[in-house]
């Protein structure tokens, strides 16, 4: 949406003013509606004065402010407990993955819209809101059908390793399409029909067991709320940090001047991504799914 | 309300390196410029999370989750009318990630609603919608007619 919608002067020939000294304006306006429409969800919707926290089972909402009551049967630490390495591995699962995903869109946006002679694929505006509209269409159909019966026949530890190798595969590989940048059909296929659907798959497998993981986690230790909250904090930081580091990475691996050579070329933001991936199925191996 | 912090820190990555382009500041390179404009709005979330959160306790998820809202509706108008250099797109996007910190408010309301033996279908159905909002909605309820029932079975109770 966001490359449809920007410069529509340009993009659909239009002749509008407003357009022309603010060329972004069109998707932000759509998404303010989006949120006004949500806007209007959550105040009919949403019950007025609610403080709590519910859970499943509760047939009337509790009136502390207090976290839920632990749900599983085998839910015996509490808040208060000390933390055991695998709950802590756990709640980093959860920024680990948020880190590797928003370096891998801040890198391929940067990449693709990359001059070819600089290593990238020089895609415009349109072309790079194509390949992120056709990975949502790889990332629905995954998720609803493959992540389902993958989850069941790997497991969650198991399915969330896989997932960090897979990803390490497809960004370390990614790089590489800038040789058929001769061939745009090629690549686009090659593109399209192989290295996105990995990569889809890689993250819904390793982002998803790692909500599960934390949803777990914060049962666990029957105190939901904090460490929800916890753990997004964690993976806010950690999308601080990310798009900084692929930043930086990139932009001096391609700086106009610099003759770099393998592995300090083009590539070394993917194989740097490609390492941290493989680091965290080795993080992830820790995780024992029979603790958590 | 959960499509909201997806989409808003998504969508603007298809034009952000024209955008910054056009700003023609090369005192910094350009993927750097446009990394500082991700993390600004991070960090905005980072920030402010703790806030909504002791907001949602005191004042009630409702009334943050509707503040929130019109906050990131304003927002987003504000970096679409008025971002002409990489300062005020930083600006803009730490407003942003600021208003959008209710986001962990909002999750955690739905995952405190599922049952364990749902929580697998649930994750999924949750993580659906990031890709979804990315711009394709693709209905298929193949295996969430069993994670959208219990959802709802556990909201009726």
């Amino acid at each position: 949406m966001g490359g449809l919608l920007s410069v529509p002067n340009e993009t659909w020939g239009l002749k509008v003013a407003l357009f022309d000294d603010h060329p972004y304006i069109l998707p932000c306006v759509v998404y303010s509606g989006f949120c006004l429409l949500a806007l209007i969800l959550a105040a009919t919707t949403l019950p007025a004065g609610e403080t709590t926290t519910t859970t499943p089972h509760d047939s009337t909402e509790t009136t502390s402010i207090t976290a839920d009551k632990p749900q599983d049967d085998d839910a015996t630490p509490t808040a208060s407990e000390p933390w055991d390495l695998f709950q802590m591995v756990a709640l980093l699962s959860f920024p680990l993955i948020s880190f590797i995903q928003v370096m891998y869109i801040e890198l391929f946006v940067m990449w693709s819209s990359t001059d070819p002679k600089s290593g990238g694929l020089g895609f415009s505006v349109g072309e790079l809101g194509l390949a992120l509209t056709v990975k949502s269409f790889h990332g629905v159909m995954i998720q609803l059908l493959l992540y389902p019966p993958a989850a069941r026949l790997l497991g969650i530890y198991n399915g969330m390793t896989t997932g960090y190798y897979l990803y390490a595969v497809s960004v370390f590989c990614l790089v590489y399409l800038n040789l058929l940048n001769e061939m745009k059909v090629v690549l686009w296929l090659v593109l399209l029909l192989v290295i996105k659907p990995v990569n889809v798959l890689a993250g819904c497998l390793a982002s998803t067991n790692a909500a599960v993981f934390i949803n777990r986690l914060g049962k666990k230790r029957n105190d939901p709320d904090a460490i929800y909250n916890l753990g997004h904090t964690l993976a806010g930081i950690s999308k601080v940090v990310a798009p900084i580091a692929s930043g930086g990475i990139f932009g001096w691996s391609i700086a106009a001047g610099s003759k770099h050579v393998w592995p300090l070329d083009v590539s070394l933001a993917f194989n740097t991504m490609a390492i941290v991936c493989i680091l965290g199925a080795g993080f992830s191996a820790i995780l024992n799914e029979t603790k958590i | 309300m959960g499509m909201c912090e997806p989409f808003a820190q998504i969508f603007i990555y298809p034009f952000l390196p024209h955008m910054v382009q056009s700003f023609g500041d090369t005192s910094i390179n350009i993927p750097l410029q446009i990394g500082l404009i991700g993390s600004a709005y991070a960090l905005g979330q980072v920030l402010s999370g703790g806030m909504w959160s002791y907001l949602a306790l005191t004042g009630g998820k409702r009334n943050v989750i509707l503040v929130g809202l019109v906050g990131s509706a304003t927002t987003s108008i504000l970096f679409g009318l008025f971002v002409d250099n990489l300062y005020l797109a930083m600006g803009s996007r730490f407003l942003w990630g600021f208003m959008n910190g209710h986001v962990g408010v909002i999750k955690v309301r739905f995952w405190c609603r599922i049952s364990p033996s749902s929580i697998c279908n649930a994750g999924s159905l949750q993580h659906t919608y990031i890709y979804i909002v990315d711009d394709l909605p693709m209905p298929s309820l193949i295996e969430n007619v069993d994670a959208i029932g219990k959802i709802q079975h556990n909201l009726n109770h």
